[in-house]
């Protein structure tokens, strides 16, 4: 299963979450397969002018993320993007770690 | 000749000056005269204006449909857009038809044609007789629709459509200063610019005075609730050699009349102001 978290600087598990999604500054990709855990930087789109939302769900798609995790909330055209992907969304989390994220996603606790 | 009445602040009074000049022009100085509202997202110049309706119809813009059977996912549909509305996934393409600025782009350039362009209804056109030497035009953007620039541009093709060498064609144009304001203004020949002698409108007025300079335009200004606030306005036209082309002043009449949807000919006090904004127009403009 592939991972992907919303963040705004890379320090690796320890990278807070973001609040935005499609201006999140990149995005943590964690395979469960290889252990890796890779930063994809999302600079272009989080200066976008508008259609920010469109593209980052494109990148996600791109990822091949299974599931993804923000803090805050997915727009409507984000939305429309990620649910023709079929990833799973998992939103306002808050701003904690992408780690305390994975583990309470592995515990379940978001439903 | 097209002349646009703009404003940066909202509110100032670019309604009231569009309808009453119109007017005063065809009446009393017995122009052809052509007004248009541009403001299609809330357009009220016709709260004031009775005429009949000649003619109502709907206004469509092209916009990209996807055509599954013909599409390989190459792609080059997404990274051509400017706008960032189209998105390329594994097993669909999406076109976010609101974002869409109808460049065709996407359209002419997919290499399987799988993008052709179809009209989608952004709004409605009215056309309006006021009396035999004033014509109304009035654009009204549908609820959900993100651009007011497309149907702007549509009803100033309308318009355009009904003056002859003889008329004056007057924009009521969008406040601010961004893209429908530019699409509103960036063929007249004069751009009236209407404040209040607030803060607010000071600090609008120097943005929309910005704008229009960088579109190369002819300024006139207007101040409209004259007699409240302070002089900087003036002192600051002074400084910027902007002519002041009349005072509209602030009145309890006047506030009375607009309550009520009706123009403001029986305020002298106006009327006076319309004539020196008429004989400062016609200078500007070379008409005699």
């Amino acid at each position: 299963m592939i991972i992907v978290f919303a963040v705004d600087s890379d320090k690796g598990w320890d990278s807070l979450i973001s609040s935005r999604f499609g201006r999140a500054q990149g995005f943590l990709c964690f395979s469960e397969e290889n252990g890796n855990l890779d930063f994809h930087s999302n600079n272009e789109n989080a200066g976008a002018g508008h259609g920010a939302g469109i593209q980052t769900g494109q990148l996600i798609a791109k990822l091949k993320a299974d599931v993804i995790i923000t803090g805050g909330d997915i727009g409507p055209k984000a939305f429309d993007v990620l649910s023709a992907t079929n990833v799973k969304m998992i939103k306002d989390v808050g701003e904690i770690s992408a780690k305390q994220a994975y583990e309470n996603f592995k515990n379940n606790m978001y439903q | 000749m097209k002349i646009a009445i703009a404003s940066g602040k909202g509110g100032t009074g670019k309604t009231t000056l569009s309808v009453n000049l119109a007017y005063y022009l065809s009446g009393k100085l017995g122009k052809k005269v052509v007004l248009a509202d541009l403001d299609v997202e809330e357009p009220n110049s016709g709260l004031f204006l009775k005429g009949k309706l000649l003619k109502e119809q709907p206004e469509y813009r092209p916009v990209p449909v996807w055509q599954p059977d013909k599409c390989t996912f190459c792609g080059k549909c997404n990274s051509l857009c400017n706008f960032n509305a189209i998105a390329s996934l594994p097993k669909t393409i999406l076109v976010f038809k609101e974002l869409c600025h109808s460049c065709y782009a996407c359209s002419e350039l997919c290499p399987e044609d799988a993008l052709p362009m179809e009209n989608l209804k952004m709004g409605i056109s009215r056309v309006f007789s006021i009396n035999q030497n004033f014509t109304f035009l009035e654009g009204v953007l549908d609820i959900g629709q993100e651009s007011a620039v497309p149907l702007i541009k549509k009803i100033k093709e309308l318009a355009e459509n009904k003056i002859n060498k003889d008329s004056l064609l007057l924009f009521d144009s969008p406040p601010g200063t961004s893209c429908p304001v530019i699409e509103a203004t960036k063929d007249a020949d004069l751009v009236i610019l209407i404040t209040e002698p607030t803060p607010f409108g000071f600090h609008d007025l120097r943005l929309a005075v910005k704008t229009m300079r960088e579109l190369d335009k002819k300024i006139l200004v207007v101040i409209n609730r004259y007699g409240i606030g302070n002089k900087d306005i003036e002192k600051y036209c002074k400084k910027q050699n902007i002519e002041i082309a009349g005072k509209i002043p602030y009145s309890r009449k006047v506030a009375e009349l607009y309550s009520k949807g009706l123009l403001l000919e029986s305020c002298l006090e106006v009327q006076k102001e319309l004539e020196k904004i008429a004989k400062q127009i016609y200078t500007n403009l070379n008409i005699y």
